[in-house]
């Protein structure tokens, strides 16, 4: 099911019982803790215009409502305030079965071969992070605003990080 | 038969229009030095001002960031493939 809601950077393919409770971060049927998250969560990075992801996420949205793909996200434009010139695509899974994931997508013709952890995704936006501090600068934030988005990302991503215990969570995007 | 370069469509002018670039080198770093060499618009963003590879780059080899194998010295082979992506796309 794709979800277009343009409250949101991105467009995601969810599984339609992502609104009954489902949970797409899960191994062997058992919700991912965050420590699990950290170790085994990510996804194959897809670069392209808009419309040849529009066209890639309407080919993969039967995988996600088969649950052979968890989640995909895609930007509806490109992240220039990142210094990148096309949208993004993520196509999540857990690391044990990602060779499994890039055969489909390798089958609908993406060739660059990139996989991403998650963990170094909230370390790029973690304080002090590669993204997180490139975006502050986008946004001529003062001193006080990006104090409070550090803040913000450091309550956010260092619970991840602090209870590898607990139940991940996901945040609205 | 070589190894496999290849670039996002957004950086493709860097190698002359296209996307994917065969070489023949043993390891990622010289799958880095051949693209700068033979296609030198490539060179000031292959490489920082200290003449190291750039950090705003991310560099997989079979998907693999090569951070979580050998580095620029990861060994490659024929038919690999070497990607290269900015490092802002991780996110």
């Amino acid at each position: 099911m794709i979800v277009d809601d343009p409250n949101s950077h991105f467009v995601f393919v969810y599984h339609p019982e992502i609104y009954y409770g489902k949970r797409y971060t899960v191994y062997d049927g058992r919700p991912m803790t965050n420590g699990e998250v950290l170790e085994n969560w990510g996804k194959w990075i897809i670069l392209g215009e808009l419309a040849s992801l529009e066209k890639l996420a309407a080919e993969l949205n039967s995988y996600v409502e088969r649950e052979s793909i968890p989640v995909i996200k895609y930007d509806r434009e490109p992240p220039r305030n990142l210094g990148i010139d096309e949208c993004v695509m993520m196509v999540y899974c857990d690391k044990r079965c990602r060779e499994t994931v890039w055969a489909i997508l390798e089958s609908h013709g993406v060739k660059l071969k990139a996989w991403v952890s998650e963990k170094e995704t909230m370390e790029m936006w973690s304080p002090g992070g590669f993204l997180l501090e490139r975006w502050i600068e986008s946004k001529n934030l003062d001193e006080n605003q990006a104090l409070a988005v550090r803040e913000d990302a450091r309550v956010r991503l260092g619970s991840v990080f602090e209870r590898p215990e607990e139940i991940f969570s996901p945040w609205t995007q | 038969m070589g190894a496999t370069i290849r670039l996002p469509g957004s950086l493709k002018f860097w190698i002359g229009g296209s996307e994917e670039v065969n070489c023949e080198c043993g390891t990622v770093r010289e799958c880095i030095d051949y693209l700068s060499e033979t296609h030198p618009d490539s060179r000031a963003r292959l490489f920082d001002e200290q003449g190291e590879v750039s950090s705003l780059l991310m560099i997989f080899l079979n998907g693999e960031n090569v951070r979580h194998l050998d580095g620029l010295a990861t060994s490659v082979k024929d038919g690999d493939q070497l990607a290269i992506i900015p490092l802002a796309v991780g996110g």
